[in-house]
């Protein structure tokens, strides 16, 4: 044996020592890990307690506004349509939160004006920074690759210029939601986490045919905010948009039928889908923006019975010209 | 125990105890940040530009020279249908659907401009055919790819055996479509199909014919949940517009059934018969929201006419298609 070897030699004294610390590191390392050890495992996303509906975002003992605006620019019928109901100032106030609720839910260009476009979500989103918003996010459930939805679309640049942020969704910001007098919501996985610390709610959607629906204008829109396999919801379209128009109280919906998707909706996918309509609307009421709507989508009420739905449950009017909407024109 | 060795020892448990509490304070770093961390808000860009990013997975057909992936190739069954195209899935369900393949690719030389390729096959050139021609655009400009094909401002749409294919691009411009024309050439290059021409829509009388206007219905035509697999087509009779229809089924039994049952639901719902066409044996004429039906049988053929503003132009319309039927039948 080498000497120095020999010197280093373990005393049976300490090879027992050693062995017994190998084996209380073994047995503490054991612990921890029992300790961690999930035998559930983490489950679906969307566990944990049932949240009844969503806040109100509504302003409280407002009256009910709307405008109309003429005109092809977006960017001014917008401010005009604002300005014909008070200003942003009457809806969004100093060290506010705001979530913008787009319709991003394909990724195509606004070319086919199948989502928002992307100059109403910049321009918004100023608007709401200029009248002292601490902080706009911006949202929606595409279901199939957000991120190129909101990219390809130009909503994620526009609202990221503006300073607003991109809230993408994922599997944990969504929580089993019931809609009280509700038949369809119920325990149902609804986008939640994007309305924390919120409390101002802007709906901003485009103007569309819809296979299913007849049309998707406002209320359709919270369809976005709905997880899961939300497609069977598709077998009773009317009445899942009326609940949803139930359950979200926005603080002001913005239509934009500056272009409407006249056919083929809610894809399109062609110029010849689309028809020049230059109307943005502004309201406060969410069913009469959506029964002007329909106008520009020559669609009888009739046909879209999810406005009348809505109104039955007091949501709001489907008789817009009741509200005396401001008519203004840009051009 | 010898001194070297406890001096060793001594050192060691030192260099240990700064190694562990080094590893204990990035474990409690890693462990406060992840807390930290929002991941619902994306400040940056990252995801778009993942979007945005060039796919090393295989393309979905052999590409043309200056074209490439922008994005992975996509697929969608009867269940996820809907997660990409949304509330338009149900026409394709209701047609045969059996998969969606996608892609989006961009021109090398203009890498701002981006085409998104969509592949439905629909089981057979019939059910494809359903969703070209329930979608086909109005100031489409028909294209000789293949017996139908269209192309708009934007995109270009076609039939190739059981596949519906739309090839949509991110602007419109005349400079796009001939990228579009190769991509579309390239797929039916390369997609070995047994096509087999649709025979209904020759059935129709040509006189009067709208171009362009034969659609196939797959499913609950006319509100009418039983009639399925109807051929219509639009036709001018000065002024005025009315719908001539067929349907094949299975036999000249079923034929006569689904006439009498169209029929009843026709009076169910407010219709009122009046006297037949005397010219047409075992017709049904019915007059319903201030227009007037036509519905007859030749064979395994149930066909007629509907939305006329005037009998007597039902009437006609009625009696050339039935005399085109016949003549088929004879002939065959």
């Amino acid at each position: 044996m080498h000497p120095e070897a020999q010197t280093a030699a373990v005393s049976r004294r300490h090879f027992l020592a050693r062995a017994v610390k190998a084996a209380g590191s073994i047995c503490a390392a054991g612990a921890l890990a029992y300790w961690f050890y999930d035998p559930t495992g983490p489950g679906p996303a969307i566990e944990g307690p049932t949240t009844r509906g969503l806040p109100v975002f509504s302003i409280p003992g407002s009256a009910t506004k709307m405008s109309i605006v003429r005109g092809a620019d977006r960017i001014k019928t917008l401010q005009l349509a604002l300005q014909a109901i008070g200003g942003i100032e009457a809806f969004i106030q100093k060290g506010d939160r705001v979530l913008l609720k787009v319709n991003a839910a394909f990724a195509s260009p606004p070319l086919l004006s199948a989502t928002t476009h992307p100059q109403l979500v910049g321009e918004l989103a100023r608007l709401c920074f200029k009248a002292g918003a601490a902080m706009v996010a911006v949202t929606d459930n595409p279901i199939n690759d957000p991120a190129s939805c909101f990219g390809l679309t130009g909503i994620a640049q526009a609202a990221l210029a503006a300073g607003a942020k991109v809230v993408l969704p994922q599997k944990h910001f969504f929580q089993p939601t019931t809609l009280p007098k509700g038949k369809l919501i119920r325990n149902w996985p609804l986008l939640q986490e994007p309305f924390e610390g919120i409390n101002k709610l802007i709906g901003l959607a485009p103007v569309k045919d819809h296979h299913r629906s007849g049309a998707s204008l406002i209320m359709k829109n919270w369809y976005g905010l709905l997880g899961g396999r939300r497609n069977i919801f598709h077998q009773d379209i009317h009445n899942i948009i009326k609940e949803l128009a139930m359950m979200v109280q926005p603080t002001l919906v913005i239509l934009d039928g500056t272009t409407s998707m006249m056919r083929n909706g809610p894809t399109g996918g062609s110029l010849s889908d689309l028809k020049h309509t230059n109307t943005l609307i502004a309201s406060t009421d969410q069913v009469a923006a959506d029964a002007f709507g329909a106008t520009l989508l020559e669609k009888p009420l009739s046909d879209l019975t999810f406005i009348a739905k809505a109104a039955a449950q007091g949501v709001g009017t489907a008789d817009f010209r009741a509200l005396q909407p401001v008519m203004i024109s840009a051009e | 125990m010898h001194p070297q060795n406890k001096k060793n020892t001594r050192r060691q448990t030192c260099l240990s105890l700064m190694i562990l509490t080094i590893i204990a304070t990035i474990g409690l770093g890693i462990f406060w940040t992840q807390f930290q961390y929002n991941p619902a808000i994306l400040p940056l860009n990252s995801h778009i530009s993942n979007a945005a990013q060039t796919s090393t997975a295989p393309p979905l057909l052999d590409l043309p020279a200056g074209m490439v992936p922008l994005a992975p190739p996509e697929m969608f069954d009867s269940a996820s249908l809907s997660d990409k195209i949304n509330g338009k899935a149900e026409l394709y369900l209701s047609a045969g659907f059996v998969r969606l393949r996608s892609q989006r690719f961009k021109l090398a030389s203009s890498p701002g401009v981006w085409l998104e390729f969509f592949e439905y096959d629909m089981a057979d050139g019939t059910n494809a055919f359903a969703v070209f021609s329930a979608q086909r655009r109005q100031d489409a400009q028909t294209l000789d790819l293949t017996p139908y094909a269209y192309r708009t401002p934007n995109a270009l749409f076609f039939v190739r055996g059981p596949y519906y294919v739309e090839i949509i691009a991110s602007e419109a411009s005349e400079e796009l479509f001939p990228p579009m024309q190769l991509l579309a050439e390239a797929f039916i290059g390369q997609t070995q199909v047994e096509t087999k021409s649709i025979a209904e829509p020759a059935l129709f009388p040509k006189e009067g014919l709208a171009a362009d206007s034969i659609t196939l219905i797959a499913a609950d035509a006319f509100g009418f949940d039983r009639l399925d697999h109807v051929y219509t087509a639009l036709y001018s009779e000065g002024d005025a517009e009315l719908l001539a229809f067929i349907s094949r089924r299975k036999t000249p039994q079923e034929a006569e059934e689904l006439a009498r049952a169209y029929h009843e639901f026709l009076i169910t719902y407010g219709g009122q018969s009046l006297d037949a066409d005397a010219s047409i044996p075992g017709a049904h004429t019915v007059t319903i929201l201030e227009s007037y039906e036509v519905i007859f049988c030749d064979g395994p053929y149930l066909a007629g006419v509907r939305e006329a503003e005037d009998l007597a132009q039902a009437q006609n319309l009625a009696q050339r298609l039935h005399k085109e039927l016949q003549e088929v039948r004879d002939a065959s």
